[in-house]
This record gives C-alpha cells, structure tokens and sequence, in this order.
C-alpha cells in the first residue's frame, strides 16, 4: 500500500523544484517521467509568475519583462504560496524586496505601494457613514470618539518618490533611473465605491490617521498632535478638518462613544 | 434521477465579459460559472459585478484549491467561505477538482493527479462526504488533465471516477478537454472513459481547448476547443443526455461574440443527440 502523503510530498518538492525524475511516476524511462513531472515543474513557476505580474503591474513594468521575470523567480523559491486562492500570492513581496534589494529601495515601497492598492481595490465591502451621522453627538463629548476605519484604508509611509514612479508607469512614461528621488512622505491608499484612490498626506494627517486607526479616541488623537508641536489653538480645527475629510472620501464605517 | 436538471448552455464568467454579459449580450447565455476563489471573502468590483450578473442569470461556482485529494486536513475556513458565498449567490450548485494542490501548508495552484488506488478511493470519498456535510450540499467533481500517472495505481481514472461518486454520493462534472487531453497523454480510449461513467450523476460539462506541446497535451484553455473534442462531446450527449455545458477560456480570451460562436455549436450538437434519442 502506498503513503499518498509521502508520495504527494516528494511529487511536491519535486515540481517546486524544477522537477527531479520520481521513481513513483509511471513511464518508460528517466527521461519521459523527468518530461512528464517537468511539466508540473514549469506551469508551477508560470503561475506564480503570473500572479506576481498581475499583482505587481506597475512594478513589472518599471523593471521590465526580463528583470522582473527574474526577480519573480527568487521570490517564488524564496516564499511560496501558502494561500487558497493564488490572488494573495505576493504579500511578502515587499519586505523581501527590502531585505534582497537594500540598494534600491524604491523597489519595495514601489511593491508595498502597489500590493496596498491591490488589497484596497477588492477590500471586502463595507457601508460608509456620512458626517451627518455625528451630528447628535455633544461637542464636549467628541473627545471620547473612537471611529472604525474601512478595512481598505491604509498609510504607507514611503522614503522614495515610488507613488510618482507608479504613476508614471501607469501613464506609460518610459523608466529613467535618473527619475528616483529619496522623498519622504505619508500616502492614504483605500477604496471608494468601486475604485482604489491614493493621495498624499499631510504629516498631521498620519499622525491623526494612525492614532485613531489604531483605536485610540479623539482626544487621544489631538493629544498626540500637541505631543508632535502642533499648535495649541490649531490642534481640533486641524484634527477635525481630518476626520471631515475621512467621511468624504467614505473612510469611516463606525463610530462609537467610549 | 440524483441530477438536477440542465441549466442549459453557460460560459464561464471572465471579467473581460462582464459588462458584454450585462450589456448588449444580456441573456446570451443561459448560465454563468464563476471560478469560486476570484470572489472569496471579497469585496469591490469584483463581486459588485458577480452580484449584478446574478441578478440575470443563474450562477455555478467552481473550485481550485479544496484540493480533495491532499493528505492536508480539510481547510475549514475555506469551506465555510464557500457557503457563505454560495448562500449569498444562491449558487445553482458548487464544483472543485478530482486532485490535490499542495500538502503540509504549501498550495502549488495546480490541479495535481491522484494515485488510483483503493485507499486513496476511501480517502477521498471520505473527504468528499465531509466536504458536503461542511457545504450543505452534493458537490460535483472534475476529472482534470493530467501528464503523470502512478506506478502504484490499480485502478483507471474512469473506474476511479465511477466509484467515487457512488461512495461518496457526489455528482460530477465532466470535463470532455481534458477526459481528451488525458487520453492522448496516457494512451487510453475516452469511448471507455465516456461509458463507465454513472449516467445519473453528471451534471455538468467543461468544452474547453488546449495546446500541443511535444509529444504532451496541455490544459491551457486558451484556444477554441477542436474538432475530436467537439466529436467526443456529441458522444457524451449521447450517453449522459441533456447535460449543462459551458465554454471554459481563461486565456487568450477573445471577445464574447467568439465564445458565443462555440457555444452554438455545442447548442448544435446537444439538438442533434436530442433528436436521435427521441
């Protein structure tokens, strides 16, 4: 009797390897079997490629077909996917961009850019509250406000120009090298109806942003403002043209009184 | 009869069709399947558009990572991702794929063959019976293409076949491709396949085209499907009778008007098999 879990484990190793021959292969000799798992072997690393081109467009065409086809090839030895639906393959793509390619870091915010914008385009689907939706609560109790952000929503924080760089390959424009910059700054990625938006942020924005995506309340956030030098006075006209400005671009879906 | 009864002619559903399907070919076809994983869990214009397309026609689902075959434990959270979706669409009924995808946590996206032994039909049948318990309902079962088989198998994959969705009282989905692309591989005669097979239990078909390459057939469904296929399925028709058939494409995929073409011709040939059975 045969252990099918061994035998699907060797099969395994085998395909992500580039296909070894297997002696559990039926065939007429060495080579048949090698050519008949090899075309496991090559539709495996295909697929995958694929994925990460689908998922990865822009970053695609910023390194070209041949250099991305490579790099694909490293990533898909390096982590392969652990997912049931091959749409997620490439979530680490970023941060391992930023560990194999430390000299060029424009790639793995260029990949984090793209992969946020990816996940915020088909984000599950959530109802936006209007401002309105705020008008029955005091002023003097806005303070303890804690809002639920859309799950699409998020702030990457980028050290180079790549949100430019991905705009320009969307727009077709052809790659210079000589067009990346270190440009520090903050981008709000989410989805609104059925579109992925993206925009720059003021710092105040990222802060008030983190704070209360991160479940802290409104007073809370307006306390890290003063914290980061913000000017007194300005601290809840600042915060709140923030948070009205979250409602228009549908990014609140909850809110709640602590 | 354990099968439904046919839903007619479908397509399965590609985003590039959406709005055709929605637009000017409204109603074009009878029925749609939609690739299960594309919608799990998702939101945005993806299923904003599937729940558009639901609203004019019936909708199938159709699986490639339950992988019935793997040695892994059964994903929970998969199969209760699929109900949900399922329930919401109202889904006419769910299929996956007579394989595995990956073991100990690894997906390899791709529809693996099985050893065709007596222990692995119980294992399967097993997983299967689990897997509808989990669902709530029968499911059906693709044969796939395959380029390897065993030195351990017992058993051909239609006897395989046959007795699994007694055992596991499962329905299947009859993929004439790849029952095609499989036989040339491996040198068996589809005829035999067509016969084993439970009448009463399929329920759906595949048409679908693939390439050449060596002295291999490959599943790639990206070409239209080709003449021995189209003659294959009239055979079938005259076996299993009126069964759901769709054109699966998912490269090179060309205009709808393209695809509606080849699903005249299998709307042709299902009239013709209907005529010398009356």
């Amino acid at each position: 009797m045969i252990d099918l879990h061994q035998l699907q484990l060797e099969m395994q190793r085998s395909i992500m390897a580039g296909a070894h021959e297997a002696s559990f292969v039926q065939g007429s000799g060495t080579q048949e079997r090698a050519e008949r798992l090899g075309i496991y072997a090559s539709a495996y690393r295909a697929r995958l490629q694929e994925a990460l081109a689908h998922n990865f467009p822009m970053l695609q065409v910023h390194l070209g077909n041949a250099q991305f086809a490579a790099l694909a090839a490293d990533y898909i030895t390096a982590h392969p996917s652990t997912f049931a639906s091959i749409r997620f393959f490439g979530d680490r793509l970023a941060s391992w961009l930023g560990q194999a390619r430390t000299s060029e870091p424009w790639l793995a915010e260029l990949a984090s850019f793209e992969w946020r914008l990816g996940c915020a385009f088909d984000a599950p689907d959530e109802a936006a509250l209007s401002l309105a939706a705020l008008a029955d609560v005091a002023p003097d109790r806005w303070p303890e406000l804690r809002f639920q952000f859309a799950q699409s929503a998020h702030r990457v924080s980028l050290g180079t120009n790549a949100a430019e760089l991905y705009a320009e390959a969307m727009r077709g424009e052809p790659i210079s090298a000589g067009r990346i910059e270190t440009s520090a700054g903050d981008w709000l990625l989410w989805r609104q109806a059925l579109t992925a938006h993206y925009r720059s942020m003021t710092a105040v924005e990222a802060l008030a942003f983190d704070a209360l995506a991160g479940g802290e309340t409104f007073g809370e956030a307006c306390a890290r403002l003063l914290d980061a030098g913000i000017d007194d006075a300005d601290v809840p006209l600042q915060a709140a043209a923030c948070l009205k400005r979250w409602f228009a671009d549908e990014l609140i879906i909850a809110f709640a009184l602590a | 009869m354990v099968r439904a009864p046919s839903l007619g002619f479908g397509l399965g559903l590609r985003p590039k069709h959406y709005e055709a399907l929605l637009g000017e070919h409204r109603g074009a076809v009878d029925w749609l399947e939609a690739l299960t994983e594309n919608y799990l869990g998702l939101g945005g214009r993806p299923l904003h558009y599937l729940e558009r397309l639901r609203a004019h026609y019936p909708i199938v689902l159709h699986g490639v990572s339950l992988s019935i075959g793997s040695t892994t434990s059964l994903d929970r959270d998969y199969l209760r991702e699929v109900r949900t979706l399922a329930d919401r669409l109202e889904a006419a009924w769910v299929s996956d794929h007579l394989c595995w995808t990956g073991v100990d946590g690894i997906n390899v996206h791709d529809l693996l063959p099985l050893p065709f032994t007596e222990a692995v039909l119980n294992h399967v049948a097993a997983r299967i019976r689990q897997v509808q318990d989990a669902l709530g309902r029968r499911i059906l079962i693709e044969n796939v293409s395959s380029y390897v088989t065993f030195a351990a198998a017992d058993m051909t994959e239609h006897e395989f076949l046959a007795a699994l969705a007694e055992r596991s009282d499962c329905l299947l989905l009859l993929d004439v491709n790849n029952v095609y692309v499989s036989s040339v591989n491996h040198g068996f005669d589809p005829r035999e396949y067509l016969r084993a097979l439970p009448v009463e239990r399929v329920q759906q078909i595949h048409l679908a085209g693939h390439t050449r390459k060596g002295a291999y057939l490959i599943d790639t469904h990206d070409a239209p499907v080709i003449e021995p296929v189209w003659q294959l399925y009239g055979e079938a028709l005259d076996r299993f009778g009126q069964v759901a058939t769709m054109i699966e494409r998912d490269d090179n995929i060309p205009a709808l008007p393209e695809l509606l073409a080849e699903l005249d011709r299998a709307r042709a040939i299902a009239k013709h098999a209907q005529a010398k059975a009356a």
